[in-house]
């Protein structure tokens, strides 16, 4: 990690988390240019517990396409966190 | 034609649209807005979509159905917002030369809109309004 370095990282919410949040969105900075998912799951949950993000079996999408959470993320993707849908 | 929409879906205008004088079968699906759910009575429902991935995942899903089926043209259109009971929220419609390959596809179209497009409701009962507890996306 270099300390030097630093990301902001839009997280696009919808339906449930959008409405908990009373926003659209979460900006968050990290201390280096990129994040895993799977590292950005955690610091979501531990940064907000009033989204019950370990309560709700959510993915990530990345660029509009749903995502492994091994890949990272930098401040140029577009991310979102995805709760259970219900179309139709 | 495959979109989201804020506009009420004019059925007749998406018949016209699908139809072709090529194809010998037009087959849609049509949901609707139920007045009632198991607890009791529904007042309405709103609908909430992101939209880009959708209209991303509805062009996927105009691909694969092309490939699948020998059809002429396929529309979906699900709607967003505010909608009452009775109105349309979500059609797909299909035409083809023979009625198999429209009602195959058209199976396919609604099946995958609902397991891969990010679309959340909520309902609005007399119990107040919730959001329905959905399934996870399907890649």
């Amino acid at each position: 990690m270099n300390l030097l370095e630093y990301a902001t990282l839009k997280i696009r919410l919808f339906g449930i988390l959008r409405e908990k949040m009373d926003s659209d969105d979460l900006i968050i900075s990290i201390h280096d240019t990129s994040i895993s998912l799977k590292k950005l799951r955690k610091y979501l949950e531990e940064l907000n517990p009033s989204l019950g993000l370990n309560e709700i079996n959510f993915v990530f999408a990345v660029n509009k396409v749903i995502c492994n959470e091994d890949i990272n993320v930098k401040s140029s993707d577009e991310i979102a966190i995805i709760p259970p849908i219900s179309g139709g | 034609m495959i979109s989201t929409t804020k506009n009420t879906i004019d059925q007749t205008k998406i018949f016209d649209q699908v139809k072709d004088d090529s194809c010998g079968a037009i087959i849609s699906f049509t949901g609707l807005v139920r007045d009632h759910n198991s607890k009791g009575k529904v007042e309405g429902i709103f609908y909430e979509a992101y939209n880009e991935m959708v209209e991303e995942i509805l062009k996927n899903i105009e691909k694969e159905v092309f490939k699948k089926w020998n059809i002429k043209k396929f529309i979906a259109v699900h709607r967003t917002g505010d909608l009452q009971v009775g109105e349309i929220s979500v059609i797909v419609a299909v035409s083809s030369e023979h009625r198999k390959d429209a009602f195959e596809a058209c199976s396919y179209g609604i099946e995958n809109i609902k397991k891969r497009c990010p679309i959340w409701k909520k309902e609005k009962t007399q119990f107040g309004n919730e959001w329905i507890e959905g399934v996870k996306i399907s890649e």
